[in-house]
């Protein structure tokens, strides 16, 4: 095969996308042909560097303030026919690196805030929709007629239970498969989200109107919710 | 080529968040913006190599997904249909540019008149994300696609409209300017 030859394959060598004997053909010239290799390990050290590009980057600022105003107060329609996915594959690629990325980091944070904002009410119990809710004109023992949040929260506090359950599950099979070090983190980080799920489960009971605790309690879900998702895609 | 496999039947646990979402909740959306605009913001970011327009396109693709969130199925993860709406909405911006490009210049190859985003500084070492926004638009487009988000060129061209053979070329010329441009 000829220098220029080679030269012309050389991305789809690099991108495995040659067949089996132009690959061997290359590969023969790379063995002699020193300025190929050098292009050869120029474009991989390339692509090494692509691979390594983060996978998140951050807006300068919160574009959410100018987000939220263009939603508008109209629900989403129901279920219809997707045509976001009308044409090509419905998959991504993975990326090619598979570093520890920052979601870990991210779902234990929000375990944080839900932890720390339960301290935040209890300490200051005159804030928060808990005190809101309480008509300071009722007698103290009024019962009200309408469903407290914590009643209002049990269903999808059952759907959570069973979807933590299966994924739980999967793990389980797939931890073998796993980085001892992977393993660690995930743990580490389900056990700060399940101790943020204890606590905000005990603030509702002891004081079921509170709808901002139902939602502190679901976001802690969704932030466990979110570890084993994750994971068992690793 | 790797790619995502079709979700398994845990991936199918139910996304309460995206179904509170799908049920108007804009708080369940807000969450969902929080777990996804760094990756969002970072394909814009590299696609459109313009910090300004990548916010544009961010939010544009959250209020595209919050219009759309109907049609998510839980067929495949939400991150990985959010992503595909947000090549999708990005390509089309670019085919919007193209258009206008050919009233401008009367040409289907608007490529010709490509020039980088700006001129690197000769004499000074350039990281990859800033030599990547200094491709001309369609061999970045390709380049992000390819060998940073990992898509094929056979998706590549079916997503832009053109033909495999113009995906590879744009990759050849994309690697080769961003070698120049870090070896300076």
């Amino acid at each position: 095969m000829s220098h220029e030859t080679t030269l012309e394959l050389l991305d789809d060598f690099v991108d495995g996308a040659l067949e089996p004997r132009q690959e061997r053909e290359v590969r023969r010239h790379l063995m002699q042909c020193e300025a190929c290799r050098a292009e050869e390990r120029a474009l991989r050290t390339l692509l090494e560097h692509a691979a390594a590009l983060p996978d998140e980057i951050l807006p300068e600022r919160d574009l959410w303030a100018e987000i939220a105003p263009r939603l508008g107060a109209q629900a989403p329609p129901e279920w219809a026919e997707d045509p976001v996915d009308a044409r090509g594959p419905a998959v991504v690629p993975l990326r090619r690196t598979r570093s520890l990325p920052g979601w870990m980091l991210a779902a234990a944070s929000v375990a944080l805030v839900v932890a720390s904002s339960l301290v935040t009410l209890r300490l200051a119990p005159g804030r928060g929709d808990a005190v809101a809710e309480r008509d300071p004109a009722a007698p103290p023992a009024a019962v009200s007629a309408a469903p407290t949040a914590l009643v209002a929260f049990r269903p999808a506090e059952r759907e959570y239970e069973r979807a933590i359950g299966e994924l739980t599950e999967v793990l389980e099979e797939r931890r073998a498969e796993l980085a001892p070090e992977t393993v660690r983190v995930v743990e580490e980080n389900l056990e700060v989200i399940d101790r943020a799920i204890a606590e905000s489960r005990a603030a509702l009971a002891a004081d079921p109107a509170s709808r901002a605790l139902a939602r502190m309690l679901a976001g802690a879900y969704d932030a466990k919710l979110g570890v084993l998702r994750h994971a068992v895609r690793l | 080529m790797l790619a995502d496999e079709p979700r398994t039947g845990a991936d199918r646990a139910p996304d309460l968040t995206v179904r509170r979402a799908q049920q108007g909740e804009t708080a369940a959306f807000e969450q969902l913006y929080r777990e996804h605009v760094g990756r969002i913001h970072a394909l814009c970011l590299r696609l459109s190599g313009d910090p300004g327009r990548a916010e544009e396109l961010t939010q544009d693709v959250f209020v595209r997904a919050w219009e759309k969130l109907g049609t998510f199925q839980g067929k495949s993860a939400f991150g990985t249909w959010l992503h595909r709406l947000a090549v999708n909405l990005v390509l089309g911006d670019k085919r919007s540019e193209a258009v206008r490009v050919h009233r401008i210049f009367g040409t289907d190859e608007p490529e010709k008149f490509e020039r980088p985003g700006r001129a690197p500084d000769p004499g000074r070492g350039m990281d990859l994300e800033r030599a990547i926004a200094t491709l001309p638009p369609g061999a970045r487009t390709v380049f992000v696609l390819h060998d940073v988000e990992g898509y094929r060129h056979e998706e590549i061209a079916r997503m832009q409209g053109s033909a495999v053979g113009t995906s590879k070329a744009q990759l050849h010329r994309a690697r080769r300017l961003l070698r120049e441009a870090l070896e300076r």
